[in-house]
């Protein structure tokens, strides 16, 4: 009697023990964190939780990490250097990592984009555009949209009113239309576009910063 | 005695087993028959109308068809005619209806309608019950709807069918605003929880010179 329960005992402070190692062995165990981005971005910076820097990856290049919190960090030309947190898990994953342009570049790309735009509007709505002038232009962060909010001339800017979005996209070494002048752009009026970067569109106030 | 006790006992054994093959039979070749199909209930009114489903008629009080659209003709004499299509799904636990309330087209049909009123009742009660698993249905396939109709003192959105594309059930929120509020109302539907952009909307009374 008194062998079968030592028995048992034995059998059960196996499996406990064997469970624990095992958590301990598979937590501390590094993953492979594979790092994908655009080649606007030259590499990508990772930083441990006490911000140093840890390692440097080229775009596919994957990286072994133990499991806990984490910052990348792009850098490349005009790319915004903004850290941004990340987490490492019990098991392997792939980050993509955006392309995000610096403010500066964003404007500067904004007024490159304006005359090209201005241009297109006269051509393709001759009598409208007599009445009407671009009073936002907004290239997004990736520099792969952009959206333009036209404004009747002399609109009160305290009650704005009448006003009609377009959606932009660049074309070669310039800027061109997507889809026509509306009150709010959405997948019926955009199609093929996706809803998130049409919300960014909708979202650009009428009166220009 | 012994003998006929024991007689009595196997005959009685017998038909025991001659009784549950009967029961085995019958299950199976219900089960046969009816697999794949739905039972459909019909209520009609007058009761005594006669009805075809895909131009065969039948009798009773249910009918089982097989997944898909069905026709039915309900027909009487002194009333008119009605004939409509049933969509039927296997997978619909619910309770599927053929269901009509016949229009007399005489005065003996109408006095025999209004002889029979436990009759159109029963037809009434169905077209509730069907209406409110539609409305269900709609509800899970839009959401938004069940905000709908939403009107506060600067713009009112509600919603309709998109009539450009009569075989889906696609709607278009509609948005009655003056120019100023326009982005008021798209707000509201942003604070609901959606992302207008996903919607087919039109504002109601707009004069778009761009379009």
């Amino acid at each position: 009697m008194k062998r079968s329960i030592v028995l048992i005992i034995s059998i059960i402070a196996t499996v406990i023990v064997g469970s624990i190692v095992y958590v301990i062995v598979n937590s501390s165990q590094p993953q492979s964190i594979t790092f994908q981005f655009d080649p606007q971005i030259d590499s990508v910076t990772i930083g441990n939780d006490n911000d140093t820097a840890i390692a440097k990856v080229k775009n596919n290049q994957t990286v072994e990490l133990q499991k806990g919190d984490y910052t990348y960090t792009p850098t490349g030309t005009y790319i915004d250097t903004k850290k941004t947190a990340f987490s490492v898990e019990s098991s392997a994953s792939t980050i993509v990592v955006p392309v995000t342009y610096t403010a500066a570049h964003l404007d500067t790309l904004a007024k490159e984009a304006e005359m090209a735009i201005a241009k297109q509007l006269t051509a393709t709505y001759p009598a409208q555009m007599k009445g009407y002038e671009i009073t936002n232009l907004t290239i997004f962060s990736d520099g792969k949209w952009g959206g333009v909010v036209l404004t009747p001339v002399g609109m009160d800017i305290t009650a704005p009113v009448n006003y009609y979005r377009i959606l932009i996209q660049p074309s070669g070494d310039s800027w061109k239309l997507n889809g026509k002048p509306q009150s709010i752009l959405t997948i019926h009026t955009n199609q093929g576009v996706s809803s998130s970067i049409l919300k960014k569109v909708n979202d650009l106030s009428p009166v220009s910063s | 005695m012994y003998n006929n006790r024991l007689s009595i006992a196997k005959t009685l054994i017998m038909l025991f087993f001659i009784v549950v093959v009967i029961v085995i039979a019958i299950a199976l070749y219900f089960g046969i028959t009816r697999s794949g199909t739905a039972k459909v209930s019909i209520v009609v009114a007058p009761a005594d109308a006669t009805v075809l489903v895909d131009g065969h008629k039948v009798s009773g009080d249910h009918v089982y068809l097989t997944e898909g659209e069905h026709t039915y003709l309900v027909s009487r004499d002194d009333f008119r005619s009605y004939g409509d299509s049933i969509d039927v799904s296997t997978d619909d636990s619910s309770e599927q209806y053929i269901s009509a309330a016949l229009v007399a087209s005489n005065d003996t049909g109408r006095e025999y309608a209004a002889s029979v009123p436990d009759e159109y009742s029963a037809v009434l009660e169905v077209g509730g019950t069907e209406a409110q698993k539609r409305g269900e249905a709609y509800a899970k396939q839009h959401p938004i709807t069940t905000k709908l109709p939403y009107t506060n003192p600067l713009f009112t959105i509600g919603y309709k069918s998109d009539q450009s594309q009569p075989d889906s059930d696609e709607i278009i929120l509609t948005i009655r605003a003056v120019s100023v509020y326009r982005d008021n109302a798209i707000n509201q539907i942003e604070n609901w929880g959606y992302n207008p952009a996903d919607f087919n909307i039109e504002f109601i009374n707009e004069e778009n010179p761009f379009l």
